[in-house]
């Protein structure tokens, strides 16, 4: 099973910024965790509503089926780095 | 060559089997070890690349706009990004949740490219040939501002 990243190191230096950040993402998801599980609890009738009148359309297939891919793109970024330096300045995110 | 074959190979020699024993026998080897003659290499278990990497490296003294915004630094872009296979893979699934209007504009940005695709045709199966393929060979560009090079590691 692939954990979500635990730590997001961004960096951004260019003649006006200059700073790096080191996120502790491992203390961000629970509190992430329990906020959408509030909103699940408070929106899910008003979702079952907009799912029963948006049933013949099938707009409803896309939200649900989407969001195990989100969960599964978050646990996937582990490993991700982008760093791009031009003349402009330096962008360096990377996920632990 | 393993040792099986050397024996069929050996008594065929010694006059033991007829050329055609011979050969029926090495079909029989080849169907079983996945033996495909003397020419072929052995068949080796495929490594499935971890990590998609994109690297831009600007060439030495190569300066775009010729103005330096800190000294000792290069004027072109460096660019080097290392995308997991998984995440490529996974993302895949959201092309589903992608608004018509971004596709269209993606689209439109493509064709401007001399890409003529619609991305709400990209399937998981072309993603995998590009990774495999990109497992046994890179993509090299040199430029005169730079190096590009994609591969799947």
């Amino acid at each position: 099973m692939n954990w979500p990243p635990y730590l997001l190191k961004l960096r951004i230096k260019n003649t006006e910024h200059n700073f790096g950040l080191w996120l502790p993402l491992f203390l961000i998801w629970p509190i992430v965790l329990v906020c959408l599980l509030a909103v699940f609890i408070i929106l899910l009738p008003f979702a079952l509503l907009a799912m029963i009148f948006t049933w013949q359309l099938g707009w409803w297939r896309p939200m649900i089926f989407g969001v195990p891919s989100i969960c599964r793109v978050i646990c996937n970024l582990r490993g991700t780095v982008v760093d791009v330096d031009d003349h402009d300045g330096h962008v360096e995110v990377e996920f632990y | 060559m393993g040792e099986n074959q050397k024996k069929i190979l050996q008594m065929l020699a010694e006059g033991k089997i007829s050329v055609d024993e011979a050969t029926r026998l090495l079909s029989l080897m080849t169907d079983e070890d996945g033996f495909s003659g003397p020419a072929s290499s052995p068949a080796l278990p495929k490594k499935n690349a971890k990590f998609l990497y994109v690297k831009v490296e600007p060439k030495e003294g190569y300066q775009k706009h010729g103005i330096h915004w800190e000294e000792g630094r290069h004027e072109a872009e460096r660019v080097n990004v290392r995308i997991p296979v998984a995440l490529v893979r996974a993302g895949m699934k959201l092309t589903a949740l992608m608004p018509p209007e971004a596709a269209e504009n993606i689209n439109k940005a493509l064709k401007d490219k001399g890409m003529v695709f619609d991305i709400r045709n990209l399937k998981d199966e072309y993603i995998e040939q590009l990774i495999d393929a990109l497992q046994d060979s890179h993509i090299d560009v040199d430029s005169d501002e730079a190096t590009i090079k994609v591969y799947a590691e």
